[in-house]
């Protein structure tokens, strides 16, 4: 299933062509390489499915040979190049990884082929979803939802011996964006992104004690 | 972090790394990198390679499709070739021929102010060649 984070140009809006994206791709700094091989790396630790069999380095080309060849079009007038390669990358690391659960060969090229399956799987799923669900299909939603407010609630246990990053946690999933949280703690941009930094090593640690426990 | 009551809990986590990894400012990034061990050299290096590799075997794959077309046309250049008459005469009915069909077809065709009838044959064969070359991209 694609990302829905994946930030897809609109119908008609301008995307890069090849050449544009060779030409943002070289303009790339050395920290834009670094964020791109971090986020890659991320993506490894939460996909360790997709660990056994690449490194966090091929992801990043898959994206970037996706981007070339077109089979991912850049919204380049609307998000930074590196944003949308690390959403391609996303998309690429959740498609491989469910390849290799469901013991299908993962292959580097046909990016193209998995997005006509996202299209068949969105099919499917919307002719799902326009039916009414069973008996059956409410038990299993009333399951998962059970079973995402238990890990909810172990998360916020994991988070309470440090007061700023469980307030800041609790913003986001209200879905305050970092600028809003920052206001409405009344924080400075040093003290946010100092706390921010904490959460998200704590949330790393947690995405691969979570990932491991899974695979 | 878009607000999704239904998001798996996993996601809501990367969500919010991934964004910090894109966002935060250098120093704090640079920070998290040091606070679970990892190497700021080593990381750019791992990211910088990796499109590099990228752009070259994208670069390898426009060239050999480029190559492959190329050898199209000249495979098909050479069948045309093939088929010329060998007699001015015989050009020029030909060339009467293509004109026929390129006019049918509603192409204006120019010798650039030249009579074809005084065409040298050599002449009459590249006409031929780029007539046959437009009625058959027409065609397509």
């Amino acid at each position: 299933m694609e990302s829905e984070e994946e930030p897809l140009p609109d119908p008609g809006e301008a995307v890069g062509s090849p050449d544009e994206v060779r030409v943002a791709l070289q303009n790339l700094s050395e920290p834009d390489h670094r964020r791109l091989a971090r986020a890659a790396r991320l993506f490894m630790r939460f996909h360790p499915v997709l660990a056994r069999e690449y490194e966090a380095g091929e992801l990043l080309q898959m994206a970037v040979v996706a981007a070339l060849e077109g089979a991912r079009k850049w919204p380049k007038n609307r998000v930074d190049i590196v944003k949308f390669l690390a959403e391609a990358m996303r998309s690429i690391a959740s498609n491989e990884s469910r390849k290799l659960q469901e013991g299908l060969q993962a292959h580097l090229v046909p990016e193209d082929e998995a997005r006509s399956a996202e299209t068949d799987d969105a099919r499917r799923l919307e002719s799902a979803v326009a039916t009414t669900p069973g008996p059956e299909q409410t038990l299993l939603e009333v399951e998962h939802e059970a079973a995402r407010l238990a890990k909810l609630a172990l998360l916020r246990v994991q988070l309470t011996d440090d007061q700023e990053i469980a307030r800041i946690f609790e913003l986001q999933l209200q879905g305050l964006t970092k600028r809003e949280i920052r206001e409405r703690l009344g924080m400075d941009s040093t003290r946010f992104w100092t706390a921010d930094r904490r959460l998200t090593r704590r949330i790393e640690q947690i995405i691969e004690r979570l990932r491991n426990h899974d695979s | 972090m878009t607000p999704d009551a239904k998001k798996p809990v996993e996601e809501l986590l990367l969500e919010h790394a991934l964004e910090f990894i894109l966002e935060a400012p250098e120093d704090q990034l640079l920070q998290l990198l040091k606070d679970s061990g990892e190497d700021p050299v080593e990381l750019a290096r791992e990211g910088r390679d990796a499109i590099a590799a990228a752009l070259k075997r994208h670069g390898q794959t426009k060239l050999q499709a480029a190559r492959r077309e190329h050898k199209a046309r000249a495979e098909d250049l050479e069948k045309v070739k093939q088929d010329l008459p060998a007699y001015p005469i015989d050009k020029r009915q030909l060339l009467t021929e293509l004109l026929r069909q390129a006019q049918l077809a509603g192409k204006e065709v120019s010798f650039q102010n030249r009579d074809f009838k005084n065409l040298a044959g050599e002449d009459l064969d590249k006409a031929i060649l780029h007539l046959r070359t437009l009625l058959k991209r027409n065609g397509k």
